[in-house]
């Protein structure tokens, strides 16, 4: 049973449409990302499931009920902000229990599910501090156990670990993945991070500009992206205006076969992955797809290497990531041959 | 860290200014409370404790006492109510409103307290605006006192001490992140939980400073009694002023000026110690 739906989604601020006709459908103990650039309109379609936004059209049901015209303290959602926003005159125990005493639970019983919700995220000893004498992934457990502790119908995080260093967000990210499975709940994540959407979530759905782009798996999205914007976004690297005939794809000086093959004629848009380009010194026998050119640039990341290649048949550069292997193996200027699988060569619907 | 030459060498000034400024006059000041009054016209005796003896041993010292701090605590608490609720109005009111209600909720500042104190009179006085009103309407058929009594005097110190209260308050709400109540709402909190459980309690300290620097401002306060009051010594202040000025009994207002002062300090600090134990307990 779907546990949230939203239909026809839609919200201004002035003149702007920033949430524009967004219909989801998310199932019972889902988790969903919503992931898309900042100021895509991720938050606000957050905000008004929550109930601190008036969607302008369209509506919003939970577990069953339409709650669109329901003020935010009545549709029973957790919510984790990305500035925590705890209480800072309660005590973390307070904080987490505080919902609870606004469902008029008595102090005793009250105590107890804080406590537990506390020991969940690793915080059971914390109870009788001030948030200011937490630290930061500290404080988001707690918000984290304030949003569960009353067994919520959906948990909503807006970019949760934003603040957070890269190793803490990692820590933090299976902590977050392995307690939303335990507790089988509902949940509707935020972020603008491709890997964290990756890692996270059943599905991931990717919005621009207001619009849902894509909905999909993450490896669908990730390996079959529907759309030029999505596969810019999950950084494809090489995205081009092409033209198809007779089944072969052409762009610029780029002879180009895909895997599924894409419409036999007409103009097309092309991504290709730029980490399943392989480069070579002299010509490669057999590859699909292949083509000499020079090296125009070489950038050291230290985990990858990319490189920036010419063709010889002119067109558009390629891009090419590829694992660095003690180093950087071609300096600009040097001659190689780029090939690549039809397999990474996706046509674009949109 | 300064080395603590170097620190003293910094606070130097601060504290010639203090000491030039407010130490040496009510030193001075309360120098003559010890002392006899001379037999001359603004001449000083010898040292005595009669001043003192003279305060604590008669009652109509110490209810006028009694009087001043009960209207100064029911002024505070006037304007802890009200000031706190317009604070919170202007809050709620955003960007677009907050210039015109800062400049209304100054104006008593912008004007001599004297010319306010007057404006009362014409509103409240026999024959004043109220009085005239009321009456054209038929509800009432004499003239209601409004002013020469302590509603007067509470009804100008209010409007006088106010602003203080007000921005105090807006201090503290300004401070409040907005995303607190949203998560207290989220939490299942209606609309006045929130303001009770989240926004009250964070503007507290707000209320906290605000009563404290009311307080002391109309205990210490002159021109409202004198003009809003009821004839005769009304206030511990112009009982003060009546004292130098027509009594020229020197020596016994300034005992009354020291006894002023110490009730004042011993009052805030025993409310700072009541509020520090409130926050700990919090
Ligand atoms: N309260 C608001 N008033 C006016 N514009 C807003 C408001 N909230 C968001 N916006 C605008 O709406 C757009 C989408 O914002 P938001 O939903 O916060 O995006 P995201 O969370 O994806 O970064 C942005 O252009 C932002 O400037
Ligand atoms: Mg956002």
């Amino acid at each position: 049973m779907a546990e949230v739906t939203l239909t026809g989604l839609t919200k201004h601020y002035g003149a702007a449409r920033v949430v524009d006709a967004v219909s989801l459908s998310i199932a019972s103990g889902e988790f969903i990302t919503l992931l898309g650039p900042s100021g895509c309109g991720k938050t606000t379609t957050l905000r008004m499931i929550a109930g601190l936004a008036a969607p302008d059209a369209g509506r919003i049901s939970l577990a069953g009920a339409d709650v669109t015209g329901l003020p935010a303290h009545r549709r029973n959602i957790g919510m984790v902000f990305q500035s925590h926003a705890l209480f800072p005159h309660m005590s973390v125990a307070e904080n987490v229990a505080f919902g609870l005493r606004m469902r008029g639970l008595a102090r005793g019983p009250r105590a107890e599910r804080a406590q537990a919700a506390l020991e969940r995220v690793h915080l059971g000893a914390f109870g009788a501090r001030l948030p200011a004498q937490l630290s930061g992934g500290q404080q988001q457990r707690v918000a984290l156990a304030r949003a569960l502790v009353f067994d919520p119908h959906v948990l909503l995080l807006d970019e949760p670990f934003g603040a957070l260093d890269r190793k803490l967000r990692e820590l933090m990210q299976d902590e977050l993945r392995d307690l939303t499975r335990r507790i089988g709940i509902t949940a509707v994540f935020v972020t603008h991070d491709q890997e964290e959407a990756m890692i996270l979530s059943d599905r991931v759905a990717v919005m621009n500009a207001g619009r849902i782009e894509q909905i999909d798996t993450p490896e669908a999205i990730f390996e079959r992206p529907a759309t030029r914007f999505v596969a810019d976004f999950m950084g494809f690297g090489n995205i081009f205006d092409g033209h198809a005939a007779n089944g072969t794809i052409t762009a610029g000086g780029l002879c180009l076969r895909a895997a599924p093959p894409g419409p036999a004629d007409g103009a097309v848009q092309v991504a290709l992955r730029a980490e399943r380009i392989a480069l070579a010194a002299a010509d490669t026998a057999g590859a699909e797809n292949a083509a000499p050119g020079r090296i125009t640039a070489a950038t050291y990341h230290g985990t990858l290497t990319t490189y920036r290649m010419a063709p010889d048949n002119g067109g558009p550069e390629l891009l090419v990531r590829e694992a660095s292997a003690g180093g950087t193996r071609f300096a600009p200027g040097a001659r190689v041959v780029a090939s690549w699988p039809a397999q990474a060569v996706r046509v674009l619907t949109g | 860290m300064l080395s603590r030459p170097a620190t003293f060498a910094m606070l130097a000034p601060v504290l010639l200014v203090l000491i030039l400024l407010l130490v040496l006059p009510v030193g001075y000041l309360i120098s003559f409370s010890v002392l006899a009054r001379g037999t001359g016209p603004q001449t000083l005796g010898a040292f005595t404790m009669a001043n003192y003896g003279r305060l604590f041993g008669d009652t109509y010292y110490l209810a006028l006492f009694g009087r001043t701090l009960w209207l100064s605590a029911l002024t505070t608490a006037i304007a802890a109510l009200a000031g706190t609720c317009f604070a919170w109005f202007m809050w709620q009111s955003g960007r677009r409103w907050r210039g015109p209600l800062t400049i209304l909720i100054l104006s008593p500042l912008l004007i001599s307290i004297v010319v306010t104190s007057y404006g009362w009179v014409v509103l409240l006085g026999r024959n004043g605006a109220i009085n005239t009103a009321l009456e054209a309407l038929g509800l009432i058929s004499a003239p209601l006192r409004l002013i020469h009594n302590d509603f007067g005097i509470v009804v100008g110190l209010v409007h006088v001490v106010i602003p203080f209260m007000v921005l105090c308050v807006l201090a503290a709400l300004e401070r409040i992140e907005a995303v607190l109540g949203e998560a207290a709402m989220t939490l299942g909190a209606q609309p006045w939980r929130v303001l009770w459980h989240v926004i009250l309690p964070l503007a507290m300290p707000g209320v906290a400073a605000g009563t404290t620097i009311v307080f002391c401002l109309s205990l210490s306060a002159y021109v409202t009694p004198a003009v809003l009051g009821g004839s005769g010594p009304n206030f511990v202040t112009t009982m003060i002023y009546d004292l130098f000025i027509t009594q020229y009994d020197w020596p016994f207002g300034a005992a009354v000026a020291a006894v002023l002062l110490a009730t004042a300090l011993a009052i805030v600090i025993l409310y700072q110690r009541l509020l520090a134990r409130l926050g700990a307990e919090a």
